[in-house]
This record gives structure tokens, C-alpha cells and sequence, in this order.
């Protein structure tokens, strides 16, 4: 008895859940499992499963027998007056109807799994009280006299010891077989004995040999059924966990373009004039005025990059509104800035880095023109071409001095690389009637990466 | 008449130069100066006519400080104190009920000119936020006809809004539009009103959402 309860299942179905939740994990891998070796290695699952929805069967396969017992011993006693019947109806039917209650009761509140030691408390109640039930509805009578109350009982009590010691022990196919077939026999013999009808005997067997012909095949079907319910469980879970893994690498990778895209406009930009600005100071080479006009730009510069990564500024419109309106805010004197803007749609958008890409460009342009050329008046036009989007920064300055250029190359590197990551084309040219002409030839409509 | 202000704001030597560049202002007083949320509270008792706050006090977030004021002194101008000025939560300001933004790195002087402005009803738009409050508030015939109009934008303040979010000045707004810098600064601060309306009305409407599905 020790070790058949220490084999109760309760446990193992409270297991079953959770494996079943997460099917094979280990022996599964990252490549998809064909069906014929899933099912091999999910033997147990499958039968763990199996027979967690054989147990609510076998239930009523108990309650189905206590009926046929109780219906047969009825038909007995109405052919034996000689027994008190009505006591022994009464008797019965309340058995009966115990157990069918507690069988509907139970099916009703049912929990998907037998998890909780509350849950399993009750499922062995249960299991004792229909046991005692069918096994007084269904044996007694044939074997005692109707008036030994006491010898009833004790026995009563062991052969429901001993159905409830099947049912919840691990209760493989063999001992369902074996306790069915026993209980079968009995009562047969109990009928061939009472009733001296041999003929019982093999009627009887014959019944419960088909019985359990029947169950088998329902078994395989239902075994084979639940096998392909888990299998298309495990497909489900093994897409999903697939794309998530796709999506997450895609995020990771975008999320680390973007931070090192960042970071080194961190380290050309904003990094790149602090340190100048920190050598200058340190050196002693200006003033408090300088070193303010030095701060400010640095702010400027961060503002830029925080323009860049605005997402209301993915606009190109409201992404050079922006840059109109800082510039307009650090106007320098003497120098007249002129927009010439065509209108541009709303949805005309860049992505956060080729934004901050286009900034850069017109900033570094602003600059040049600036620092070098002398110029009185900027005019800033953005014009839209049938297949190309022109954006120019034109000065009236002197002049596109070679020697200059070579100078300045590594602004214009930078620019030319800019251009280039935005599949867009850089020119720098003579203006007509004087000046330069810095020329940004984007694709038009814009290409955008997600 | 002079204009009563005060500053919320835990940065000490903002608040001094601040205090100081008042102090040198003849049509300003500055009625207190506070260095976070609960005093700031405190100080509304007041009733100054501008509000210079900043939302990263130590006690909590200065949007609280703008709701309180906006609802408690109806007619006073809020100013949030920004570094960037087109973050987030200077959205979230102005729809709490501020009426305009002050970048953090404006010299002292320059402060007080903007507050100055503001009070005279000039409030400062950026692009990407004339921008945002297009795309939120209702306006104009391509959206569905406006059912209320204190929090849809009218034709001429969606004008405005669209020129602001191309970057152009007041004064070009002003020129392109064929009317006068202060009808422009009135578009916009109108258009900020809506702002805060539309967002006390959306408010309402989840609350009275809330306590319909609670039954």
C-alpha cells in the first residue's frame, strides 16, 4: 500500500501542466522538430496527458458499474421476495444517487489542471466516498445476508480501500485493466453462484472484454489526438518564439546603428568643440567672450542633435523649420539669411539618423560660409525638382578659393560621407554672379529606412 | 502697473541672476523666489502675474506647480524654464496650462525682455511644437467639421501654426499673412489656450469613461 501511494499521481499532474506549457525544450534545439520524432520523445507528456482525462473516464466508468451492479441486484431481489427489497432499493439508490452527484459536482468544478493541495484533498475524498458507494451499490448484497449490518460494512470498507488504492495509484493501463476485469469476474460469479446461472459467467465477461476493447481503441485514438494537439502547441510556440527572436535581433541591431551613429557625432561634434573650446581657455588664448560665444555653441550643437532625434522633426518641413528658427535665434550681424522654401509635404519624413546627417551638412555649410567666405548675404533654398529634391546653401562671397578648399577638405569629407550615407549627392560650385553654391541633390520622393 | 513675478526654479545661479536682472527692471517686482514644488505651492498665494518654473524640482514635477496656477489664478502667464525647448514636457506644460517656454541658457537680460513679452502677449513657438499641436488639436476642413469650437483651431490660428512650423519669425508670419506682429503673438497664444482646454476636456471625457465602466 506504502508504495503504491507513494507513486500517487497528484503530484505528476500537477507537473504535467507546466512541461506541457513549455514542450520539450531541452531535446528540441533551434531547428523545427518533424512530428513522428516529437511524438517519440513526447511519449510521456502524452501519456501524463492522456491519462489525466482518462482519470475523469474511469469515474464514470466507476459510476457506470456501480448502476449495472445496483440494476442487476434490483432485478434479483424482485425475483426473490424473500429479501427485504424496499430496504435494500433504498439503501441502494441513495448509494446511487451519492455517487452521481458527487461525480457532477466534481466534473463541474473541475480544474483544467490538479494543481492546488486543496484541489487534490478533494479529488481524493471524492475518489474514497464513490469507491464506498459503488462498491456497496454494486458487490454486497450477492455476498452477505441481507441482516449482517456489521459484516456489510468491513467489508465494505476493504474492497473500497482496494478501488481507491487502484485509482489513485499510478494506475498504468495494465492495473485499470486488471481492477476492471477483476471486478468483472467477481460479479459474475457473485451472479453464477446467487442466481445459479453459469451462463453468467461468460456473458458477463464477454460484456466487460468489449468494454475494455472498446476503451483501448478510444484510448489510442484519443492518445494519438492529443499528440497532435501538442505538436501543433509546440509549432505555435517554436514561430512565435522565432519571430521574437528575429525581432529582438532587428531592434538590437537598429538600436545599435543608431547609438553608434550617434556616438560618433557625439565625438565629432559636441566632444570635438568642448575640447577645443577647454584647449583655448586653458592656453589663455581668449576671453570670457570667447569662451561664452565657444559654450553656446556647444549648446547649439547639442540642440542640433537633440532636433535630430525629435520625432515630431521627422519631417523634413519641420525638421528645416527647426534649423530656421535656431539660426534665426543666433542670427550673426551683418550677415542677411534668405529662405527660399518650396512647400513640402507633411509626409515627407527621414529617419532620426539621416536627419541629423542633413543638419550636420547645412551646418557645416553655414559655417564654411561663415568663416571663410566673407560673405553679406546666405541665401538658403530648397527646391523641389521632379525626381530630386535640391537643398543649397549659396553666399555671395569671394569665392571658392582652391587653397581654401584643401584646407577646409576634412569639413568637406565629412560632408561628402554624409551625402553619401543619405544616398544623396554633394556640389560644391561657383555661384552664377559670384560666391559658392553648396548643392544637395536628395531622391525624391524620399527613400526612407524604417 | 507693475508685474508681479515669480520664480519656482532649484538652480541657484539661475535664480540669482534672475533675481538681480528683475530687481534692475523697473516694471517688475518679483513677488518670491522659490526653490521647489511645496514652497512654490505656497507662493501662489501671491497671485503673481507671471510664473517662471521649472519642471525638475527636487520635490517633484513642476507640471503640478502649472496646473495649480493655471486653475487658481485665472489670466496668469506660465513660463517653463527649458534647455532644449522642444521636449516633451514643454508639451505636456503647455497643455498643464503654460503659456510659453524660456530657453535655459538666455542671458539674464534677454530673460527679462521674454518675460516682458509674454506678459504684453507674446508667447514663442517653435517648429516642432506649432507642429504638435496641429497634429493634436482639430482644425481646418480636411479633418471632420468642428463640433466645438474653444478646442478646435480656427482658420487663421492653423495658418499661423502651419508658418511657425516651417520656422518663420513672427515678422514673417506677420508679412505673409498681411497682419500685424500682435495678431500673430494673439493667434498663438490662443492656439496654446486651446491647447490646455483640449486637454482638460480629453481629461474629463476619460475620467467620466473611468466612472462610466466602474458603473
Amino acid at each position: 500500500m506504502g508504495a503504491v501511494r507513494s507513486e500517487t499521481f497528484p503530484d505528476e499532474l500537477a507537473a504535467a501542466p507546466r512541461s506541457a506549457a513549455e514542450p520539450l525544450a531541452a531535446p528540441v534545439g533551434d531547428a523545427v522538430v518533424p512530428e513522428a520524432e516529437f511524438i517519440r520523445h513526447a511519449a510521456p507528456l502524452i501519456e501524463h496527458e492522456l491519462f489525466r482525462r482518462r482519470f475523469t473516464n474511469w469515474r464514470l466508468a466507476l459510476l457506470g458499474m456501480a448502476g449495472i451492479t445496483w440494476m442487476i441486484a434490483a432485478m434479483y431481489r424482485y425475483l426473490n421476495p424473500a429479501v427485504p427489497t424496499l430496504r435494500w432499493a433504498l439503501y441502494e439508490t441513495l448509494a446511487f444517487l451519492v455517487v452521481g452527484g458527487m461525480c457532477l459536482a466534481y466534473e463541474r468544478r473541475r480544474p483544467a489542471d490538479l494543481g492546488s493541495p486543496a484541489q487534490r484533498r478533494w479529488m481524493l475524498g471524492w475518489t474514497l466516498a464513490s469507491s464506498i458507494a459503488s462498491a456497496n451499490a454494486g458487490l454486497l448484497p450477492w455476498f452477505l445476508p441481507a441482516a449482517d449490518i456489521d459484516a456489510q460494512l468491513s467489508s465494505a470498507a476493504l474492497v473500497s480501500i482496494l478501488m481507491m488504492a487502484f485509482v489513485v495509484s499510478r494506475a498504468n493501463r495494465m492495473l485499470i485493466y486488471c481492477s476492471v476485469g477483476a471486478y468483472a469476474l467477481t460479479l459474475s460469479l457473485a451472479l453464477a453462484l446467487h442466481t445459479r446461472m453459469p451462463w453468467a459467467v461468460p456473458v458477463c465477461l464477454v460484456f466487460t472484454a468489449m468494454l475494455l476493447g472498446m476503451g483501448l481503441m478510444l484510448n489510442v485514438t484519443l492518445g494519438k489526438a492529443i499528440g497532435d494537439q501538442m505538436y501543433a502547441q509546440y509549432l505555435h510556440g517554436e514561430l512565435r518564439r522565432s519571430h521574437t527572436r528575429q525581432l529582438a535581433v532587428q531592434q538590437r541591431e537598429a538600436a545599435l546603428n543608431e547609438r553608434q551613429r550617434m556616438m560618433s557625432d557625439l565625438h565629432d561634434g559636441f566632444g570635438a568643440q568642448l575640447i577645443g573650446a577647454l584647449r583655448q581657455l586653458e592656453g589663455g588664448h581668449i576671453g570670457i567672450k570667447e569662451a561664452v560665444n565657444a559654450l553656446r555653441d556647444c549648446i547649439e550643437d547639442l540642440r542640433l542633435t537633440v532636433d535630430a532625434h525629435e520625432p515630431a522633426a521627422r519631417s523634413l518641413a519641420t525638421l528645416l523649420g527647426m534649423l530656421r528658427y535656431r539660426m534665426q535665434a543666433r542670427q550673426a550681424p551683418g550677415l542677411k539669411v534668405h529662405w527660399a522654401t518650396d512647400e513640402l509635404p507633411e509626409s515627407a519624413v527621414l529617419s532620426a539618423a539621416h536627419s541629423l546627417d542633413l543638419l550636420r551638412i547645412l551646418q557645416q555649410a553655414v559655417t564654411n560660409v561663415l568663416q571663410h567666405a566673407e560673405a553679406r548675404e546666405i541665401r538658403i533654398v530648397v527646391h523641389r525638382l521632379p525626381r530630386q529634391l535640391e537643398i543649397a546653401v549659396e553666399d555671395d562671397g569671394k569665392g571658392l578659393d582652391p587653397a581654401v578648399a584643401a584646407l577646409k577638405g576634412r569639413g568637406i569629407a565629412n560632408m561628402q560621407r554624409r551625402a553619401a550615407r543619405m544616398g544623396a549627392e554633394l556640389l560644391l560650385e561657383p555661384r552664377e554672379g559670384g560666391g559658392t553654391a553648396l548643392r544637395l541633390l536628395l531622391r525624391w520622393p524620399l527613400a526612407v529606412e524604417p | 502697473m507693475t508685474t508681479r513675478v515669480l520664480i519656482v526654479e532649484d538652480d541657484p545661479v539661475f535664480r540669482a541672476d534672475f533675481a538681480r536682472a528683475i530687481a534692475g527692471a523697473a516694471d517688475m517686482i518679483l513677488v518670491g523666489e522659490a526653490l521647489d514644488l511645496a514652497s512654490g505651492m505656497l507662493l501662489l498665494a501671491e497671485k503673481p502675474d507671471v510664473l517662471l518654473v521649472d519642471l525638475g524640482l527636487p520635490d517633484g514635477n513642476g507640471i503640478e506647480l502649472i496646473r495649480a496656477a493655471a486653475q487658481r489664478l485665472p489670466g496668469i502667464e506660465i513660463m517653463v524654464i527649458t534647455v532644449f525647448g522642444d521636449e516633451a514636457s514643454v508639451m505636456e506644460s503647455l497643455s498643464a496650462g503654460a503659456t510659453g517656454y524660456l530657453l535655459k541658457d538666455l542671458a539674464a537680460a534677454d530673460v527679462v525682455k521674454h518675460v516682458r513679452e509674454l506678459h504684453a502677449g507674446g508667447s514663442p513657438i517653435s517648429p516642432v511644437i506649432a507642429r504638435q499641436i496641429l497634429n493634436r488639436l482639430p482644425h481646418d476642413a480636411l479633418h471632420a467639421p468642428p463640433t466645438d469650437d474653444t478646442v478646435s483651431l480656427s482658420d487663421q490660428e492653423t495658418r499661423v501654426l502651419s508658418l511657425a512650423a516651417t520656422g518663420l519669425s513672427y515678422e514673417d508670419i506677420a508679412g505673409v499673412m498681411n497682419i500685424s506682429r500682435h495678431s500673430v503673438q494673439t493667434y498663438v497664444k490662443r492656439a496654446y489656450r486651446k491647447l490646455h482646454v483640449h486637454s482638460k476636456v480629453q481629461a474629463l471625457a476619460a475620467a467620466r469613461r473611468l466612472r462610466l465602466l466602474r458603473g
